[in-house]
């Protein structure tokens, strides 16, 4: 027996060994892009795309279906159009994809963009310039022009005025065809008709449980369960930056403002006593601390409170992980984390700021001080812009919530000095203490997560400041402590656990992958319909719903109204993919660019500046099949983009020029569209 | 002396997918009380399967037995019912089989094992049938009788595994001892020592014994009265003295003249009966023995000889003289 | 004998090590981008995000550096102290779990230890039952039916089965919830009004006479184990069945007949012991089965034990917390073979464990 063993052992050492002897290390850096730079002089010419036909490859991230169909549908067009136009789709997985997409090698790729706040500034600078903007390699001049009228757009603060910016801008954008906008999808909410009180706000990260209640009849009247998948990553405001960690921190914690019920755009004071004052010029942002409110913890709520939350998030930085970029970006001018500001290193792990000179670093956190002041004596916080920037829509996200110093410091955070700022900068989720605690001031505290179980429960805050005194939120909204005694948030992964929790009655709210929808449309006895003009849901009869559904070629037969369920359904999400045009691809000397083909005008390849060609881009713009994508990859619950931003966003036109499915205009672009193709 | 046993024309057969086989063929004889039978033949004769049918310990299926009657103290055990069986099987009848070995139950301690008869059948207590069982440990020759108890059938030698079952057997003082071939798995020392325990308690114990054996020599030793079977059939029965000095059959003159004996030559050539026996598939219309047979004549081929009653309890199924070669008047 | 388990026991961290070299080995076959997007959750908004995990999990040093960091640790970088490795007991982070992988096991073995424990007993007593009752009408008509269930059970689809059942007796008829206990119940966990400290529901209940709340367990557990029990039941009344034949056919079987045994004593005392002897063997081989915690289950009915919780992690490429469980469960498979053989040589009288 001991032979056997150690045969097996050995074996098994040996093998080991050399699996990670023979298993490929770091990749052949492709991390510099450079474009193919021949040093010898070449002849060439001017040739017709028409004629002479091209090849190239379409890349999208392995595994995101939306992505291929989108690439595929292209393909299919343009070849329908000329069979000499060959575009193979081919699906990279996404490490891969993303050192690809940064060193430019991709002609064309689909991706996505979801946004952080609701402003056009989310959409534009990222569209033109910003991080999608560099996959398209304008020229110079022409991103000059864009970011003019951006630039003027984020100044100006009169939503009409803005609107003329934005109106301008969308016409640019369409003649000059830099992407192909996609789709915008649609999105349903499913309920239990005991629920009472929901309204639908885009930019929200999940439920708002304030203004919610059950009615008496509901299994469990006081608590509100919510069936979802996953669990949060943190519960740090100033670390979350997804949507199920910000439901969360919308619930417990709370901001300066919030946003107006159901309109993603409009706000009403909530931790500020009112609407800040704003100087002329747009930089300098005065908000008056409400009086009287206490956190959780019993600890009242002081203006130093608030400085430290912003200025303990700027600190904290982690640059994209988290999204504190968006407030760096607001207060210094170009730069998104704070090792911008040290000294000329790239300090983006912990373990390099701290080797950086401690003056430098102090430095650092007298500028972030200085431009966030608070004044307890005045109540007062105070805030400086280096120039006009759409703040408010920022600090309405989670990440603008406020923290009770005193208890941040208790529970061994950053104790607001400069000398020891660099300790927390960049945490892991690993030790991060705030990932797991609360203590805000909203109406609900958090009880418990088990993370077994993946479920989140909060319990209701009975000393919420809100009251008859300070009236409530919006119009006929809630004062008091919340009517719900208790929200669950529960992930349960598998769909048909959830589905099956949810029809005994022990879920309200309950998440739905599309392809399960008709599961569930048969249960439902109330139907609210999207109404765009008004902007909100209204009430619906189940004979609108079966014809809905017959629309999008739905098999499921609605039932007669005695069903459980409420559906709420055809509001617009927040996320979309476009289509991106890189008009200088980068073709590397060692081992080339495989999407290219030949790399030549020759009809085996596209030369790299293909798509610098106006013609070209409009070709692909008028190619691309609206219908075909939304009724068979979006379920026919979609609408075709026309803006790069989104509606009731200032300047946003549904019937703003934009391009259409139309291959005869595709081929007359084609036709005047020209190359070069060189010896 | 009164008949025991008397078993009437005991037919049993198995129903096999290859077809039925004739394993005993309508056989009948009797067991005096203190008498020692024997019964002699090949393997595949029929001889346990004959005995085993007595208790209806033949697995039906596949086994059926036909027809017969066997008389035991005013009960047919052919047809009385179950319940009643198990009261006579291990007390009043006991069997002893081939081998031990695999007649014990390898996971439970010997001393449970033999225990187990005599609790079943007697209102005793454990301790009570304990004392019992070492009383018999001792009277087969077992030493160290309560350490052997707690052991297990593997860690006996094949001798004392033999008398522990012959302990077994014994427990509940049967009438009737049946022992099947108890000896042929041991050495020849073992089982001479063997042969006189037996003979010593069937004295002690006043039973009566059915030895089965296809050792003649044994037989010669333990006997009284012998029965040779052949493929299902008696075909021929005595007293063992009756036996050796006049054997009728062709088939038992065969079997003696089969034994070594001590004044044979050191060269001398072994006789054998040639051929093999026959696995019964169907009723025979011939002398079963036949066509191995030295004296057959056409009458054996095409009849088969009924068992022929005479004095002193001598019967013999066959149609010639084996003194005059020609058939029997 | 002790010897014989101080042996086998001394063998265990030689198997493991070289477990974890082979796992680690795999490991290598990815690129360091690729190995550095096992770290991350989402698809990150920029790929810097790649870069800063790749640095902080030092994913660019030579192999042997990277398997001696995650074996023994590495420094902290403002104390100086090392943290971490395996041989610590630090198994790493589990990104899905938002807690320290040791952890996480900690948290949810006793939950799938006990949904195992409490199968085991019905699994094993049906099983037997219905093999006995098999074996001893042999081909009769109970033993055709049960025959024919047992290739149904063994056919009928886990998953299929489980939502079946959630959906009869859950969503329709309310009487077992998924789960491993309800929403109050969790509630008086968390708010110490009750405490756990086996980590046992079902004995923690018993011992704070909470009948409430062992209710509502057994209502909770009612489900997973019967879909747990059916896959076994196959394999157990197949293998009972077949060794109860070969017990039945023995020569001793004939012995106890003959001493005037009545059948159900005999199949009782004679036939059965000898028969549990591979049943016994199975049934070990069952429970550590068990124990490595049943996927499929405790995903459908959403219950909190390893098993769920090593499926969403290898369903997201949370690499770290997938070694780690392939460690413990290397760990328990190694302890539980070693305790079936002890078993085996007990039972049988004739095995000598050498």
């Amino acid at each position: 027996m001991n032979k056997k063993f150690t045969k097996i052992f050995g074996l098994l050492l040996v093998f080991g060994v050399l699996l990670a002897a023979c298993g490929p290390k770091a990749p052949a850096a492709t991390e510099e892009a450079t474009t193919a730079a021949p040093a010898e002089e070449k002849t060439c010419k001017e040739v017709s795309v028409w004629d002479t036909g091209f090849k190239f490859g379409l890349g999208y991230n392995l595994g995101n279906d939306t992505r291929r169909s989108v690439a595929e549908l292209l393909a299919s067009s343009v070849n329908e159009v000329n069979e000499i136009f060959e575009i193979s789709v081919t699906g990279i997985p996404w490490a891969t994809h993303l050192r690809y997409q940064r060193a430019n090698l991709y002609p064309i790729h689909t991706t996505g963009w979801q946004e952080d706040y609701h402003d056009p500034h989310n959409w534009y600078p990222t569209y033109l310039y910003g991080t999608f903007g560099s996959y398209l390699n304008m020229p110079e001049e022409k991103v000059a022009e864009f970011k003019a009228l951006v630039d003027a757009g984020v100044a100006e603060s009169d939503f009409d005025k803005r609107g003329v910016i934005y109106a301008k801008l969308d016409q640019m954008i369409y003649d000059y065809a830099p992407y192909i906008l996609g789709a915008l999808p649609s999105g349903r909410h499913y309920e239990q008709t005991s629920v009472e009180g929901y309204y639908y706000n885009p930019i929200a990260s999940g439920f708002y449980f304030y203004p919610l209640s059950k009615t008496a009849a509901a299994k469990n009247p006081t608590t509100m369960t919510e069936l979802t998948i996953g669990e949060p990553e943190t519960l740090d405001p100033a670390l979350a930056y997804e949507t199920a960690g910000g439901e969360i921190i919308d619930n417990v914690y709370e901001g300066l403002i919030q946003y107006d019920r159901e309109k993603p755009s409009t706000f009403v004071p909530a931790l500020a006593a009112e609407m800040p004052t704003i100087s002329d010029d747009g930089t300098v942002y005065t908000f008056k601390v409400r009086d009287g409110v206490t956190f959780q913890n019993g600890n009242d709520l002081t203006p130093s409170d608030v400085a430290y939350s912003l200025q303990r998030g700027l600190l904290q930085g982690f640059e994209w992980v988290s999204p504190q970029w968006m407030i760096w970006e607001a207060f210094f001018d170009g730069v998104t984390d704070p090792y911008y500001l040290v000294d000329d290193q790239v300090r983006d792990t912990p373990e390099a700021m701290l080797e950086a000179d401690p003056a430098a670093l102090a430095a650092v956190c007298e500028q972030v001080k200085a431009v966030i002041v608070a004044d307890d004596a005045a109540g007062t916080v105070t805030m400086t812009l280096p120039r006009p920037w759409p703040l408010m829509p920022i600090l309405a996200g989670a990440w603008g919530s406020v923290m009770d110093q005193d208890w941040v410091i208790e529970n061994g955070g950053w104790d607001g000095s400069c000398d020891t700022w660099q300790n927390f900068y960049a945490p892991s989720s690993e030790s991060h203490v705030f990932s797991e605690i609360m203590n805000g001031t909203g109406p609900f505290a958090l009880e418990s997560w088990d993370h077994a179980t993946q479920t989140i429960t909060l319990v209701r805050n009975e000393n919420y400041w809100r009251n008859e005194e300070t009236g409530p939120a919006w119009e006929g909204g809630p004062v008091g402590p919340a009517a719900l005694e208790r929200v669950v948030v529960s992930g349960i992964d598998e769909w048909g656990t959830r589905f099956a929790t949810f029809k005994a009655g022990d879920g309200d709210f309950i998440g739905v992958d599309k392809q399960y929808q008709t599961q569930v449309d048969a249960f439902v006895g109330e139907y609210y319909q999207w109404d765009a003009a008004a902007d909100k849901h209204l009430q619906s009869t189940l004979d609108v719903f079966q014809e809905y559904l017959v629309g999008i070629g739905s098999p499921t037969t609605v039932g007669d109204g005695t069903g459980p369920f409420r559906l709420f359904n055809g509001h617009s999400g927040l996320s979309r993919t476009d289509v991106f045009i890189n008009e200088l691809i980068a073709n590397p000397e060692d081992g080339g660019n495989v999407f290219i083909g030949s790399g030549n005008g020759d009809g085996n390849g596209i030369p790299t500046d293909f798509f610098a060609n106006e013609h070209v881009r409009k070709a692909f713009n008028y190619c691309f099949d609206w219908d075909t994508y939304i009724a068979d990859v979006l379920s026919g619950e979609a609408v075709q983009a026309v803006s790069t931003e989104l509606p009731g966003m200032p300047g946003f036109d549904p019937n703003a020029p934009h391009y259409t499915y139309d291959l005869e205009k595709c081929a007359e672009e084609f036709k005047l569209a020209t190359m070069m193709v060189c010896e | 002396m009164d008949k025991l046993l008397s078993v009437n024309d005991l037919r049993t057969h198995f129903y096999t997918r290859e077809g039925v086989v004739h394993a005993v063929n309508g056989i009948s004889f009797d067991l005096e009380a203190g008498e020692t039978l024997g019964i002699v033949g090949e393997s595949g004769c029929g001889k346990s399967v004959s005995m085993l049918s007595l208790l209806r310990l033949i697995p039906q299926p596949p086994g059926k037995i036909l027809s017969g009657s066997a008389n035991f103290n005013d009960i047919d055990l052919l047809s009385t019912s179950e319940d009643e069986l198990r009261k006579i099987r291990g007390a009043k009848i006991s069997m002893v089989f081939q081998d031990p070995m695999t007649y014990f139950n390898p996971v439970l301690k010997v001393g449970k094992q033999v225990m187990e008869p005599y609790l079943l059948h007697n209102d005793v207590s454990e301790k009570e049938a304990e004392e019992r069982m070492f009383e018999m440990f001792a009277e087969v020759g077992i030493s160290n009788p309560k350490g052997c108890a707690e052991d297990y059938p593997h860690q006996y030698s094949g001798g004392m595994r033999q008398r522990a079952m012959i302990a077994m057997a014994l427990m509940c003082s049967p009438e009737i001892l049946i022992a099947d071939e108890p000896t042929t798995a041991l050495d020849v020392t073992i089982q001479a020592q063997i042969i006189d325990m037996v003979r010593k308690l069937r004295d002690d114990f006043d039973m009566s014994i059915i030895w089965i054996t296809h050792d003649l020599g044994i037989i010669a030793n333990l006997a009284q009265r012998v029965i040779v079977m052949y493929a299902g059939y008696i075909i021929e029965e005595a007293y063992v003295k009756d036996l050796y000095k006049k054997p009728l059959h062709p088939y038992t003159i065969g079997l003696l003249n089969s034994l070594p004996r001590l004044d044979m030559k050191e060269k001398e050539k072994l006789n054998t009966i040639e051929g093999i026996p026959p696995v019964m598939y169907k009723e025979t219309n011939l002398c079963p023995f036949a066509p191995r047979c030295q004296f057959a004549i056409d009458k054996c081929l095409n009849e088969n000889p009924p068992l022929e009653r005479f004095d002193n309890k001598r019967s013999v199924a066959c149609w010639v003289d084996v003194e005059t070669g020609k058939e029997r008047k | 004998m002790t010897t014989y388990i101080i042996r086998r026991l001394l063998l265990v961290p030689l198997l493991l090590f070289g477990v974890t070299i082979l796992i680690f080995g795999m490991l290598q076959f990815l690129t360091p981008a690729e190995r550095a997007s096992l770290y991350i959750r989402d698809i990150p908004k920029n790929e810097r995000q790649l870069e800063i995990i790749i640095k902080h999990y030092n994913l660019n040093d030579p192999v042997y550096v990277q398997y001696w960091n995650w074996m023994v640790g590495k420094a902290d970088p403002i104390t100086g102290e090392i943290h971490g490795g395996i041989l610590r007991g630090d198994f790493g982070y589990s990104r899905t779990g938002s807690e320290p992988v040791m952890d996480m096991i900690k948290h949810r073995f006793p939950a799938t230890l006990e949904l195992a424990l409490l199968s085991v007993l019905p699994i094993i007593a049906v099983g037997i039952w219905l093999g006995v009752a098999a074996a001893v009408n042999h081909n009769k008509f109970i033993d055709q039916l049960i025959r024919v269930l047992s290739i149904i059970a063994a056919s009928f689809p886990v998953f299929v089965f489980g939502l079946l059942l959630i959906m009869i007796f859950y969503a329709k008829l309310n009487w077992f919830p998924t789960g491993r206990y309800s929403q109050w119940v969790l509630e008086e966990i968390v708010s110490k009004q009750f405490a756990t400290p086996t980590g046992f529901m079902t004995i923690d209940a018993i011992k704070a006479g909470r009948w409430d709340i062992l209710l509502d367990t057994i209502r909770h557990l009612v489900l997973p184990v019967l879909v747990l029990s059916y896959i076994s039941w196959a394999t157990f009344v197949r293998v009972t069945r077949s060794s109860m034949l070969e017990a039945l056919g023995q020569d001793y079987i004939l012995t106890a007949r003959e001493k005037g045994l009545s059948e159900n004593q005999v199949v009782r005392k004679h036939a059965l012991p000898n028969a549990m002897i591979p049943v016994t063997t199975m049934a070990g081989f069952t429970v550590v089965g068990l124990l490595g915690g049943v996927v499929i289950t405790e995903t459908i009915f959403n219950y909190p034990g390893i098993g769920s919780a090593a499926a969403s992690a290898a369903t997201q490429l949370d690499v770290v917390t997938v070694m780690g469980f392939a460690l413990f469960n290397g760990f328990i498979l190694i302890a539980a073979n070693l305790i079936v053989d002890v078993l085996y040589g007990v039972i049988d009288p004739r095995v000598q464990l050498s």
